[in-house]
């Protein structure tokens, strides 16, 4: 099994402030691995870590290739695609530029419009909406676009984070279904914070779960369902 | 009939040159959301430049062409210098930035080229025709082209380029752009060579009728704040008109209202900002900002 992204010794924080203490963590290559736990237990901070939002140590190997020190466009550069908390559109451009935002480092042009039908085709109603404003998008619009202009980078590496927040079941339902189209269908790596647990676990290879900044359990997501501690904590439905 | 359309050209002439330092700002303050008070000064600054390269005897169309360039260079500098290290802290602190920048360029000024009033050759020469028994100065018509090519050419960059889109991005969130690779920073420092090298033109226009000394903005950028104002601060076409409303206000104003003259009539432009503002918050062509969480 080959490792996209590898983690040795992480410590990462605001301000001096550290919230990441010396965390050693491996990210399958073309896998989905889901992140749980409470709020402020540092998922957020880890994905700010790995895309180089924030100060970090230790070590970030990406494709072997140490990242640790690199500015987040240059990480963006090497196949990085970070889906933001809160959307992370660009509310007052269009809803195609949004998209040739994602597209900004690429050079095949022919691709680009490929690329560019083929997420209109996923998600029909943002090519009815292309001209508009990202910011007039309903909320799953929005992250169904952010998702579409993270993808448009062609991404070895999609960091998504809570990407179900504040959406309805019907369109978290969607969404999920184009994670694991992307997950069968290209060869990203997916990063997933999720506090819908139930539908995160099913597409995950793996599972971290992160207390105050360390981590707590970790391994095949039935870790989750033989728990009945971790279930309370991270799955709806009692079972 | 013919004196008041006199003063309306005359207006159009001088507002031009409002329009181009009120484009100016604007593109600072689309680019990196920074009010730049020291606009003015720098352009103040590149017209300095441009009289000395005459000075030295190089032709007057390679001197403006190389002023235009070393105030993009400026400008870049400036931004990687000392804006930068501004950005994360409050909006009083780059206002504060700025307004040392506009103090320490203005003494630079006198002190390199002295205080003496100097003048400065059109780079449209100075012809006039007539047209219906009312006469045109070559450089206020050649002024106003220049305005509107450049307000046009900015839109298109900003509307069909790659550059122009990473622009907008990293305008919108710095954060986010560079999640896609959009080096925000280099994009802000372009914003600011732009800007200066746009004043570097507003000065090189003004300095023929303004006559160059290191004072020759100093109304003029006042000027500039209502018409980017007016125009509602965030849209370069805005910012063209509303410093040609003002400059024709301001000259009708001066002309015709008794009382008014030429002491008072910088009040004009201020009240009149102050009347767009209350009808209209984001000015004649400003955006809403559009945000939904």
């Amino acid at each position: 099994m080959n490792i996209a992204l590898e983690l040795s010794d992480l410590s990462a924080g605001y301000h001096s402030v550290p919230v990441l203490h010396d965390l050693n963590m491996r990210f399958a290559e073309s896998k989905a691995t889901v992140l749980l736990g409470a709020n402020g237990a540092g998922k957020t901070t880890l994905l700010r870590a790995i895309s180089g939002l924030i100060a970090r140590s230790g070590r970030i190997l990406l494709h072997g290739e140490d990242i640790t020190t690199m500015a987040p466009e240059k990480i963006a550069a090497r196949g990085v695609a970070h889906v933001p908390q809160g959307r992370g559109t660009f509310a007052n451009q269009s809803v195609e530029d949004n998209m040739r935002i994602g597209s900004y480092l690429r050079k095949d042009k022919r691709g680009v419009e490929l690329d560019l039908d083929r997420w209109y085709d996923q998600f029909p109603i943002l090519k009815e909406r292309r001209q508009r404003k990202a910011g007039n998008l309903s909320g799953g619009e929005q992250q169904m676009l952010a998702v579409a202009r993270a993808m448009m980078s062609r991404p070895s590496l999609l960091l998504l984070d809570e990407p179900s927040l504040g959406l309805a079941p019907k369109v978290v339902d969607d969404l999920f279904e184009v994670f694991t189209s992307i997950l069968n269908s290209t060869p990203t790596t997916l990063i997933l914070v999720e506090q819908n647990a139930d539908l995160a676990l099913q597409i995950a290879d793996y599972v971290y779960v992160l207390e105050v900044g360390s981590i707590a359990v970790e391994g095949r997501p039935e870790v989750v369902n033989d728990s009945a501690e971790l279930r309370a904590a991270y799955l709806g439905a009692p079972s | 009939m013919s004196a008041f359309i006199t003063q309306v050209v005359d207006g159009v002439g001088v507002g031009s040159v409002y329009s181009l330092l009120a484009m100016a700002i604007v593109l600072i303050f689309r680019a990196t959301r920074i009010v730049n008070v020291a606009q003015g000064e720098f352009a103040v600054l590149s017209t300095f430049i441009a009289w000395q390269f005459l000075e030295w005897g190089i032709n007057l169309y390679l001197a403006v062409g190389l002023t235009i360039l070393i105030s993009f260079l400026i400008g870049v500098t400036v931004y990687r210098t000392v804006v930068r290290y501004t950005e994360d802290r409050d909006h009083l602190v780059t206002i504060v930035v700025t307004i040392g920048m506009l103090l320490v360029i203005h003494q630079l000024g006198g002190w390199l080229w002295g205080v003496d009033v100097r003048s400065f050759p059109s780079v449209f020469g100075d012809g006039t025709t007539v047209i219906g028994g009312i006469s045109f100065s070559h450089h206020t018509l050649a002024t106003v082209a220049v305005l509107i090519v450049i307000a046009a050419l900015f839109q298109l960059f900003v509307t069909k380029t790659r550059l122009g889109l990473a622009m907008r991005a990293a305008a919108e969130s710095d954060e986010w752009s560079r999640l896609a690779g959009v080096p925000a920073s280099r994009m802000f420092a372009v914003g600011w060579g732009i800007s200066l090298g746009v004043g570097a033109v507003a000065g090189v226009l003004a300095a023929p009728t303004f006559f160059l000394d290191p004072n020759m903005l100093l109304g003029a950028t006042l000027y500039a704040f209502a018409a980017a104002a007016i125009g509602g601060f965030d849209s370069v076409a805005g910012a063209a008109i509303g410093g040609v409303i003002v400059g024709v206000t301001e000259n009708l104003a001066g002309a015709y209202i008794d009382f008014i003259g030429s002491d008072l009539k910088i009040t004009i432009p201020l009240l009149l900002m102050f009347a767009v503002l209350t009808i209209r918050p984001n000015g004649l062509f400003g955006t809403r900002e559009v945000s939904r969480v």
